[in-house]
């Protein structure tokens, strides 16, 4: 008796995950800026969203919270912390390898969307967001990602890191 | 290597009582907060003194300013809206410099706030000998300093390491805690006053940790919360001048040979 039952009949998902996107737009920084400055995007070890939820006393909150949802949906079924995927985006210069603006975060599940953005809170108060924003599907991440490349507050930093890095 | 902490309120006057503060207890390093007098009429009058500072650059921290004596090699690592990191170096004396000013649980959300303090704990987990400094708008008994999701800083210089749900972290140890108690002084670096449930008039925001490994560096006697600067006493009425500042000065030393 044959038991595959799967018939070898996976495509690859064709949906960009978060990270490719960002890194795909970061990457232009680099020639943008005369190879001076560099928008890198790099896997961070913490899943920082579950660790508000699992820390000791964050759990109260966070059980009041599902309590007070009352919506089955937002707890079953989600990935758990370790199924997440979390990455840092940030400013450095060629010649100040050590220099680090983080300017956010992004945290995604095994599917792609909905995605999470932490944001700095400089760009989030000049963009008019709050500092943590859920982005439902890329189009929405697209969005959001480009205005906060293009924000004042990464321009100025990109300046000066040009500057000191001619 | 003789470092302080100010928060100086937005005082606009403020570089006359630096410049006391720096040249009485010769600091080597001076981080400021809430700082916007001028930087460079700092520098320049300490320079008239025969005191030769710089000032670090920095490009997207706008709340930390911190002026080092020329002969201190210090590197902008981290250079965020609520902290900096710089490494440090003279002589035998190696170490990151991590300063704050974290927001308020009231003026950013709990959460947004969380995360602020676990990246930064996740930056210092990096380096072994770190001294960490600022204006934490909470006192060392409150969540975001004491808990294994927050900065993790305990006032015991024996556990260096603690695991919660299969994850290990780095405890630092907070020296604060020594300023509590039933004294005859003043105990805290911010008086606030409210007609809330729970009021403690003085806290300790402002505060110094280190890491496990860098410890051994401190001048544990030295630690101290500045109530007068020389001849200016910054305490009036029983309460801190907040003609001058809101916030007291706290001051470390370290030792640069081990």
């Amino acid at each position: 008796m044959d038991y595959n039952v799967w018939e070898n009949n996976f495509k690859k998902s064709e949906i960009k995950f978060p990270n490719e996107i960002a890194k795909e737009m970061c990457n232009q920084l680099y020639s943008v800026t005369d190879k001076k400055v560099m928008a890198k995007v790099e896997k961070y070890k913490e899943n920082f969203f579950d660790m508000n939820k699992s820390a000791p006393y964050m759990g109260l909150t966070a059980m009041d919270n599902f309590l007070k949802s009352r919506r089955i949906q937002d707890n079953l079924g989600e990935v758990s912390g370790n199924d997440k995927f979390t990455y840092e985006l940030y400013l450095t210069g060629v010649k100040t390898v050590d220099y680090k603006y983080r300017f956010c975060f992004i945290e995604n599940g095994v599917y792609p969307y909905p995605v999470k953005i932490a944001l700095d809170a400089e760009i989030a108060k000049e963009l008019e967001a709050s500092t943590i924003i859920e982005c439902k599907d890329e189009e929405e991440y697209v969005i959001s990602l480009k205005k906060i490349l293009t924000s004042k507050k990464m321009k100025g930093v990109i300046e000066g890191l040009m500057a000191i890095n001619s | 290597m003789n470092i302080a902490f100010w928060n100086t309120n937005r005082k606009a006057d403020i570089n006359k009582y630096l410049i006391k503060l720096i040249e009485w207890k010769n600091i080597d390093i001076m981080v400021l907060a809430e700082y916007k007098a001028n930087g460079n009429e700092l520098i320049n009058e300490l320079y008239t003194k025969n005191l030769y500072y710089n000032l670090v650059k920095t490009f997207s921290c706008n709340k930390i300013n911190v002026i080092a004596k020329d002969d201190i090699s210090c590197t902008l690592h981290d250079d965020n809206t609520y902290y900096i990191s710089l490494k440090i170096e003279r002589n035998n004396l190696n170490f990151q410099l991590f300063a704050s000013h974290l927001s308020s649980n009231l003026h950013d959300g709990e959460n947004e706030r969380k995360i602020v303090v676990q990246e930064m704990k996740n930056d210092i987990s990096k380096h072994k000998n770190a001294l960490i400094m600022g204006d934490f708008n909470s006192n060392p008994f409150e969540e975001s300093i004491v808990a294994f999701s927050g900065l993790h800083a305990l006032p015991t210089k024996e556990k260096t390491e603690r695991t919660v749900k299969t994850k290990k972290k780095e405890i630092l140890y907070n020296p604060m805690w020594k300023f509590f108690g039933d004294f005859d002084t003043i105990p805290g670096t911010y008086f606030y006053n409210n007609s809330k449930d729970v009021n403690y008039y003085w806290n300790i925001f402002d505060q110094i940790l280190l890491t496990h490994d860098f410890i051994k560096y401190l001048e544990d006697e030295k630690l101290e919360i500045i109530k007068e600067i020389k001849d200016i006493n910054l305490i009036k009425n029983k309460v801190i001048d907040k003609n001058i500042s809101d916030h007291l000065p706290i001051f470390v030393s370290l030792k640069e040979e081990y």
